[in-house]
């Protein structure tokens, strides 16, 4: 009953997050964020219809659907790169270069537990493989959110939720993922429920964050400079900064 | 008697951590008491920060304290030193605040620019960074020895250090 309850839940809220972009006409603002969205709602349905019509399916329709999932969710990521960080070309270079090297250096991870799977694939492989591409997801997320916080990039309320709401999931996945790769089909009922909760947390996350369009508020804007010129001016002020220390040491 | 041994350390450290931590607490305190808004980052240039430079080599000279122990009783030698301490972590705690708005002030013109290199600005972070840890190990060291006798630590350990570099010399060359 719990379970339908949640999965209900969830399509219901996803058809409210597609139907207020539409009705506010703010689908194109974010058309990667709101396809993902599209693509997980008929995903949902083909699940649900599978699982009553089709039980013995399920379990393949359902790691196919997932895996296809994972790989759209990182548009999710870079949606919030291209948005968050239009106005700050040079930080973008700098966010970009942070995700592919997060994405070169868990990749590696992520081949070696498929390797692993050569010898035969069980259940709980599958489970890790997921979660180190989840974790691929979290690097990117995490390296993007402190960029933005280090530069101090303005968000708007919009592009905030959606990465908090993916950050939440994804971190409850991951950590999900773990222990059922640790404790085996011992756990599943219950790692199953808490992954199909934190979604419908994410969900109700966008969907108070999304119920309207919200822009960036506009900021003065000073005239940029040239970049060596800054780092120049930094590089001398630091280097006052090592001269004030060091005089008062031999 | 392992336990006791685990147990003293830890204690130790964070009683150690506990005091640090209020010294330093005090001496941002004052800093943020004294200097209102954010410090200005040019004045590194100003006549008054040259003036500055000469005080603060006085804080961490020890003339004055063997000026003050010959002079003084012990109550206001100890109360010298007690100040100057005080002084010295205020000062760092000055500095580290300067370099802060250094740094804040170069994201928010670096985020702007076009042409940014990130491999500059990781560089730049890492020499932060430096900084930062050499405010921290200064601080620590003042607030355990004092401010007169941090340079004639350093002068002992340059010493110790140039000593081991001789005797590997000596080792390599027989």
């Amino acid at each position: 009953m719990l379970d339908y309850s949640i999965w209900f839940a969830t399509i219901l809220l996803e058809l409210i997050v597609i139907g207020r972009s539409l009705r506010g006409g703010f689908f194109h603002r974010y058309p990667v964020f709101y396809s993902y969205i599209s693509f997980v709602f008929l995903q949902s349905l083909a699940r649900f219809t599978v699982y009553h019509l089709k039980p013995d399916w399920y379990s393949s329709v359902y790691w196919f659907t997932e895996y296809v999932a994972i790989i759209a969710g990182c548009s999710v990521v870079f949606e919030f790169c291209r948005l968050g960080l239009k106005e700050y070309p040079g930080v973008g270079k700098m966010a970009r270069l942070g995700l592919i090297a997060a994405f070169l250096f868990t990749f590696s991870k992520v081949l070696f537990t498929a390797a692993q799977g050569a010898d035969g694939w069980t259940p709980a492989l599958t489970f890790l493989l997921e979660r180190d591409v989840r974790f691929v997801q979290i690097a990117a997320t995490a390296i993007l959110v402190a960029i933005v916080f280090v530069y101090r990039i303005p968000i708007s309320r919009n592009l905030k939720g959606i990465i908090l709401g993916y950050g939440f999931y994804l971190g409850t996945v991951v950590a999900n993922l773990t222990f059922l790769g640790w404790f085996g089909s011992r756990v599943q009922a219950a790692a199953s429920r808490i992954q199909a909760s934190s979604y419908m947390v994410t969900l109700l996350v966008w969907t108070v964050a999304l119920w309207s369009y919200q822009s960036v508020a506009k900021q003065a804007v000073a005239e940029p400079r040239s970049y060596s010129a800054i780092c120049q001016e930094t590089n001398e002020q630091l280097a006052q900064s090592k001269n004030a220390v060091e005089s008062i040491l031999p | 008697m392992e336990y006791l041994l685990v147990s003293t350390a830890v204690a130790g450290t964070v009683l150690f951590v506990a005091f640090f931590l209020r010294s330093a607490r005090e001496a941002r305190e004052v800093c943020q008491g004294s200097g209102g808004a954010e410090p200005e980052t040019g004045e590194f240039w100003n006549d008054r920060a040259r003036s500055a430079a000469a005080a603060v080599s006085g804080i961490f000279s020890s003339e004055d304290e063997r000026f003050v122990s010959n002079e003084a009783g012990k109550q206001v030698s100890g109360l010298f030193r007690r100040e100057r301490k005080k002084l010295a972590l205020r000062w760092i705690e000055r500095q580290k605040r300067e370099a802060a708005a250094v740094m804040s002030r170069h994201r928010e013109e670096a985020r702007l620019a076009t042409d940014l290199q990130p491999a500059n600005e990781v560089k730049l972070f890492f020499r932060y960074v430096r900084l930062r840890l050499t405010f921290g190990f200064l601080a620590v060291s003042v607030w355990l020895v004092g401010p007169q006798r941090l340079r004639g630590l350093a002068e002992k350990a340059n010493a110790v250090f140039h000593g081991m570099r001789n005797v590997k010399t000596l080792r390599g060359d027989n």
